[in-house]
């Protein structure tokens, strides 16, 4: 088991006011697995993601990530955590405007002052297809182009789980396949575990296994 | 801990930004480099300034070495001359003086001089060579100007030279001359070394040991150290180092001495350093940190891929450092250029030896120190958007930020209000202060005749008082000045500024008025204090007492003068004297203690009382011996036996600044006398100053003739006329409106560019907003004025702000200031804000519709696509 | 602390291990040689966990190797009998219709049974790389073309339409072109069309297309047939899996597991979309390279 959270529970404001984002979820994921998670638009899917990625902290529960409880990490350790830990892919894409398609996906490996392991990055690039576009800068991709790179960036640390917030979300139906496509097979090809959260259905079918979440409860 | 090295990627991440972000850049490089232009240029006026004053120090001092030990037998020379810590040494051998009648007042010292001693002795022949044969001489061209030789290589010159007391009277030719300084304490006549040796071979015996007053044939050598960091200590260590006898004379250079600025500079120098940072401070502040908002998305993006805080923080400061070193290096130049450009104005204010005024000078120094405050205020200014930046939390990156965005709108307004009302209120403030300079009062305290004549010297305050010639208007100029028809009154004073022994009686009074008056108790309390040899308070008093002495000068003056002065008291209580009464011989005027402060004046003596004056006729002085800073030896007359006669006082005065002499003692308790009673006390003299007053139509030629005269006939004489004072009082003025407006207009541009700033990255933050707004009907009108309204909101509080601290600075802080200060006279003037604040309104009004106008370039849809 | 070349040293050391190239450097007195000492003898341990492991597998493989060779004669000799059994059934006057039935059973059984045995022998050897994918550019539509060609008999017999939509198709030059395998790939796709044949109710079509994408070319089987219950979707690739309701069909539940393990090693994937009673489609994704 690579990910385990148990009993997370997110609660924002009190009394009258007080929304449940999570209320008491738990999830297993297993190594190499490809996870989806599907919820509609407020059924807390987004908050669950964020959780387990450390980008924030529950009311209550725990998150286990590689046998690590992130629930006892603060700060700066937490961030260098989720450098080496976790990759992440999101739905705006989220690239450095500011630096080239190469310098964006060893940018994780730069911050930890690793050396780059030149093989595999570029098999990673290769399999994604960026190989020609890495002298470029992110503004010049298309859509589908950029969310490429972001799943190479994501894969660069070699982490113990990529978690991906609706990764098509922003992409045309077709670049959206290509996208997903590319995500499921790196994930196997790589033996990578993938967590994906979406609202669609059909994209969701792509996930070996679908976990569907609803007011803040597994259902 | 051995941290993974991550250096690589942030300099990655922070050039990148900047390479590719080049425009938002752009503007704070630019900001950057207005600082360190303001520094710069702060640095280049101050450098030159004390450069100058040092160079003028040296002129005065004669050298430029930073030390020197005197009296030196060769052996003893030998012993030091090689000492490691001494960069560079030369010597000069005495020889004697010149004694031709010529030379009276020109106080010449013949030397022989090794070549280079005598190029850090400023007389190392412009034209001609050194002197080689016997009777081959250098000397200054004042020197041959005053002994009637043509200045030219190879003028023959008959020479009297005192070499310990015997006295060579011989024809010489002048193999070279040098550009003498009137400054200068004494002039140089150098001879050859076979002079030297013929005349006054080296002396082989210790000067303790050596016959008294023979000061013939010793080495004088000059140095330098490596630097001219704590000389005392390092010539102490250089005597103990080398063994040579304790009690050597030695000198240090004052030149490098520091503390040539007073109280006043530094604060003033203080104040614009302030000044200067916190205008860059504002400006780089304000933009880095809006940058760094537009940038938090991308911040918060490094965090989540896992970019710790201090990692964020090093981005930022990272930025900071590229930005410097871009920026710094832009503003040096111009820097150099307008501090170019304001220094001749400015120094011509500086209360300095108008030795090469103006004269600019940059050394890296100059530049590193002005790179080293501009990159202060840059990392400074860097601190809080660096903690802005690692503070970002990703989530909240992640979202969409208007709300978070709102918080900030008042900070950043503060900045804006902060920096624009700097500017108005220092614009006021100038403002006030250029326009109650008040021109009366100015020309009133300078100048109380058309013109004022004396010697070059005396009102030179680059010259030490003792140094100045008190009776300098020479009777040929007196009769020639009889003979101009332009004139229409003449007046003279006279003066002898030494001090004046007491009766018991009077010097009871003394005690009683002023010795244990209060104000002057506490002033002596606070100068006495018994540390470093300086005597307490009481041991001061009982001093005092035992002598029963106070510094004072005894004036003559003339009707003309008469009429001019100011009175404090009379024995009847009308303001009114009478000339008649006054020259009958039997009375004399008194001052008041510290009368040159304003506020207060304690006469020394009350109308009707009798006092003593005492003669200064040289019939009857005599000299005691004292010992300068340098161990130089020389004669102090003493006045002690001279006959005094009784006056009666007939009025306690004061002297306007213009007519007396301008250097004050500790009491400063002077006695003024008719000119003819004075001549008659004290033999004759000639006056320290005439004062003319020319017929109202002929100021011209007399001008011409006089500018004639003292340029030609007599140039150790100068003249001061209503004109000059007119022109400086210009100059003054002209530098206090420059120097004032340049920094209210470049504060100004601060201002704007930050409200600017704020404007363009709130319009953008918000495009997405504004689409909005228009997607749903807002109408790109209402949507301008919506815009505009926000920048009026600014204007509205720059104006409150600015209305308030520039009224309440304006009677408080620039009253003060302006009260203490004769020349000016306060008026409340608001006049500049109120004129001012409509064009800002303008601009603050314009600046975001223009914003606008770019933004509108990119369509509606587009704009709303953006996340 | 550590000195920066120990650090080095040992992340060396754990680079070499993960590629498989560690030895020992030097024995000394430090501390590090120990380390290594240490390490060789744990990467050693875990390496032969690895080798035992590895080995259970080859003989579990080999297991099953001998099971599909050596029950291939008794199958072969069992449909030879059975239908030597049938001849002569024919000419016996008193076989009864039951009898027949019976024979034509077994019969049945027997071709499962040999679908069975060749199916999981495929299977046996993909999973433990003894038949490797190739992977080549290939033209998909060509390919395509073909298979369907020579499924137009299987179908007809079913009284279902084959057909291969290429209106849309684009026949520009590198359109089509993708990496696989194309003896694997058949396998899949004739195994996919094979289902929907199977699953079609007759008269109905089978649309068979390609979609380009700028990874993947994609190949589309649409049926007609009764779909697949939204539950099961995730379930249909499983191995053996057989739905409730299907149960009759022949079928072993290996074809979409092979298909799936056959795309996966192509770099590409198969995803399902199907509407109950409406029909289902499958779409092999080949990876362009």
């Amino acid at each position: 088991m690579i990910l385990q959270a148990m009993d997370l529970k997110k609660y924002y404001g009190e009394g009258e006011a007080q929304v449940k984002a999570l209320d008491g979820v738990s999830l297993s994921v297993y190594r190499g697995e490809f996870v989806s998670i599907v919820g509609t638009s407020g059924s807390g899917k987004s908050t669950l993601l964020h959780m387990l990625g450390g980008l924030d902290n529950p009311t209550s529960g725990r998150i286990i990530i590689d046998d690590k409880d992130i629930s006892e990490l603060k700060g700066d350790a937490l961030c260098i955590f989720r450098r080496r830990k976790i990759g992440f892919v999101f739905q705006s894409f989220n690239l450095v405007p500011s630096l080239k398609v190469y310098d964006n996906i060893i940018l994780p490996l730069e911050l930890d002052g690793c050396k780059v392991d030149k093989d595999y990055i570029g098999s990673v690039v290769a399999s994604l297809g960026i190989a020609g576009k890495l002298d470029t800068y992110p503004g010049k991709l298309s859509g589908g182009q950029q969310q490429r790179v972001a799943i190479a960036r994501a894969l660069a640390t070699k982490p113990a789980i990529l978690l991906a917030d609706e990764p098509t979300g922003n992409l045309d139906s077709k670049t959206s396949q290509d996208v997903l496509g590319l995500l499921k097979t790196t994930g196997q090809k790589f033996k990578q575990t993938i967590v994906m959260i979406t609202h669609d259905e059909e994209i969701a079918q792509m996930a070996d296994r679908i976990v569907r979440i609803e007011d803040g409860r597994i259902v | 801990m051995l941290n993974v090295n991550n250096k690589k990627a942030i300099r990655k991440i922070s050039l990148s930004g900047i390479t590719t972000n080049i425009k938002k850049y752009v503007i704070l490089i630019f900001a950057v480099a207005l600082t360190s232009l303001l520094f710069t240029a702060l640095f280049t006026i101050g450098g030159s300034t004390v450069k100058e004053m040092q160079l003028s120090t040296m002129r005065q001092v004669g050298g430029s070495s930073h030390a020197g030990l005197k009296y030196l037998t060769q052996k003893e020379y030998d012993m030091v001359k090689d000492d490691p810590a001494i960069k560079d040494i030369s010597y000069r051998i005495t020889v004697g003086d010149v004694t031709n009648k010529e030379l009276n007042k020109l106080r010449t010292e013949v030397n022989y001089s090794e070549d280079e001693n005598a190029k850090g002795g400023f007389c190392y022949p412009e034209e001609g060579s050194m002197p080689k044969k016997e009777n081959e001489i250098v000397t200054s061209d004042l020197v041959l100007q005053k002994l009637g030789v043509p200045v030219e290589v190879g003028s023959k010159v008959k020479l009297s030279i005192n070499i310990g007391g015997q006295e060579i009277t011989d024809d010489f030719i002048v193999s070279g001359y040098y550009t003498g300084d009137v400054i200068n304490a004494s002039q140089m006549l150098l001879v050859s070394k076979e002079f030297q040796e013929k005349y006054a071979p080296i002396k082989t015996t210790i000067l303790p040991e050596t016959a008294y007053n023979d000061y013939v044939g010793w080495i004088m050598a000059d140095f330098n150290f490596g630097n001219s960091f704590g000389l005392e200590k390092k010539i102490d260590g250089l005597i103990k180092r080398t063994g040579i006898r304790e009690d050597v004379d030695y000198g240090i250079n004052w030149a490098y001495v520091g503390g040539s600025f007073d109280a006043e500079t530094m604060v003033l120098v203080g104040i614009m350093l302030f000044t200067i940072f916190l205008a860059g401070y504002l400006i780089i502040y304000n933009i880095f940190y809006i940058n760094v908002i537009s940038d938090i998305r991308e911040y918060g993006l490094l965090k989540t891929i896992g970019t710790t805080t201090k990692q964020l923080k090093k981005v930022v400061k990272k930025r900071a450092r590229i930005v410097s070193v871009i920026g710094i290096p832009l503003g040096i130049l111009p820097g150099i250029f307008v501090g170019m450009c304001l220094l001749p104005m400015i120094s011509n204010q500086m209360n300095s030896a108008n030795v090469g005024k103006g004269q600019v000078h940059v050394n890296i120094l100059t530049i590193l120190v002005s790179a080293a405050f501009t990159y202060a205020t840059v990392i400074f200014s860097a601190n809080r958007p660096c903690k802005k930046a690692g503070s970002v939390s990703p989530i909240e990156a992640l979202r969409t930020r208007e709300n978070e965005d709102a918080g900030r709108k008042s900070k950043k307004g503060r900045v804006v209000v902060l920096s624009l009302s700097l500017a108005l209120v220092i614009l006021n403030s100038v403002f006030s202060m250029a326009k109650g300079f008040s021109m009366d009062k100015y020309i009133e305290q300078m100048i109380v005749s058309d013109y004022s004549v004396q010697n070059a010297t005396l009102d030179n305050p680059g010259i030490a008082s003792t140094d100045k010639i008190l009776d300098g208007v020479t009777t040929d100029f007196i009769s020639e000045l009889k003979e101009r028809p332009e004139v229409q009154d003449v007046g003279n004073v006279y003066i002898f500024d030494d001090y004046h022994l007491m009766d018991d009686e009077s010097w009871k009074k003394i005690q009683e008025r002023i010795l244990s008056n209060e104000r002057f108790l506490s002033e002596i309390n606070e100068m006495y204090t018994g540390v470093n040899g300086i005597p307490t308070a009481d041991e001061y008093l009982d001093m005092r007492n035992s002598e029963k002495e106070l510094d004072g000068a005894t004036y003559g003056i003339s009707k003309m003068i008469f009429d001019k002065l100011e009175v404090v008291k009379t024995a009847d209580g009308s303001d009114k004297l009478d000339w008649d009464k006054f020259n009958s011989g039997n009375y004399v005027l008194t001052t008041c203690c510290k009368d040159y402060d304003d506020d207060i004046c304690i006469p020394y003596f009350e109308p009707g009382e009798v006092i003593q004056v005492g003669s200064r006729d040289e019939k009857y002085v005599t000299y005691d011996t004292a010992y300068g800073m340098s161990g130089e030896e020389f004669e102090i007359p003493n006045y002690d036996n001279e006959p005094t006669k009784e006056y009666e006082v007939y009025a306690v005065v004061k002297i306007p600044y213009a007519i007396r002499f301008q250097s004050f003692g500790e009491f400063q308790c002077d006695y003024i006398l008719p000119e003819d009673e004075f001549l008659n006390l004290n033999g004759d003299r000639n006056p320290m100053r005439t004062l003319v007053d020319v017929k109202d139509d002929q100021e011209v030629e007399f001008e011409k003739w006089i500018d004639n005269y003292t340029s030609s006939i007599n140039p150790d004489m100068k003249y001061n006329s209503k004109n000059t004072v007119l022109e400086e009082y210009k100059s003054f003025s002209d530098m206090l409106k420059v120097v004032g407006f340049t920094l209210s207009f470049i504060l100004g541009i601060i201002g704007l560019l930050n409200f600017a700033n704020t404007m363009i990255s709130s319009i953008i933050v918000r495009a997405r907003e504004l689409a909005v707004l228009e997607a749903v009907g807002m109408t790109g009108k209402q949507q301008k004025i919506k815009l505009m309204k926000e920048g009026l909101r600014y204007f509205v509080w720059t104006s409150l702000f600015s209305i308030v601290v520039s009224i309440l600075l304006n009677i408080t802080a620039i009253k003060a200031f302006m009260n203490g200060m004769a020349m000016f006279s306060w008026q409340f003037t608001i006049t500049p804000v109120l004129i001012c604040l409509p064009i800002i309104g303008v601009l603050v009004a314009l600046i975001p519709l223009l914003v606008y106008a770019r933004m509108c370039r990119v369509s509606v849809v587009d704009r709303l696509r953006v996340e | 602390m550590f000195g920066n070349k120990t650090i080095e040293r040992i992340e060396k050391m754990l680079d070499s291990a993960m590629d498989g190239t560690f030895s020992e450097n030097d024995y000394d007195e430090s501390k590090l040689s120990r380390l290594e000492s240490k390490w060789k003898r744990y990467l050693h341990s875990s390496q032969l966990a690895k080798n035992q492991l590895d080995e259970t597998k080859s003989n579990l493989e080999t297991l099953i190797a001998d099971i599909s060779h050596q029950t291939k004669t008794p199958m072969a000799n069992l449909k030879l009998y059975s239908e030597l059994l049938g001849e002569r059934m024919n000419n016996m006057p008193d076989v009864t219709d039951e009898d027949r039935k019976l024979l034509s059973q077994i019969n049945a059984q027997m071709e499962k049974m040999d679908f069975l045995i060749m199916s999981l022998t495929k299977m046996s050897r993909l999973e433990s790389n003894i038949i490797e994918v190739k992977p080549v550019n290939a033209d998909v539509y060509s390919f395509v073309r073909e298979i369907t060609d020579s499924m137009q008999g299987s179908a007809n017999k079913n009284g279902i339409t084959l057909l291969f939509d290429d209106k849309d198709s684009d026949m520009s030059d590198n359109a089509n072109k993708a990496l696989f395998d194309t003896k694997w790939t058949r396998e899949a796709l004739s195994n996919i069309i094979d289902n929907a044949i199977k699953y079609s109710p007759e008269k109905s079509t089978i649309t068979v297309s390609i979609i380009p994408y700028e990874m993947y070319v994609a190949i589309s089987v649409r049926d007609e047939g009764m779909g697949i219950e939204e539950g099961e979707v995730a379930r249909i690739f499983d191995r053996f899996y057989r739905s409730d309701e299907n149960s009759d069909a022949e079928g072993v539940g290996l074809g979409l597991y092979l298909a799936r393990e056959i795309l996966k090693r192509e770099n590409g994937y198969i995803k399902v979309k199907s509407q109950k009673n409406k029909g289902s489609e499958f779409i092999l994704y080949l990876w362009r390279g």
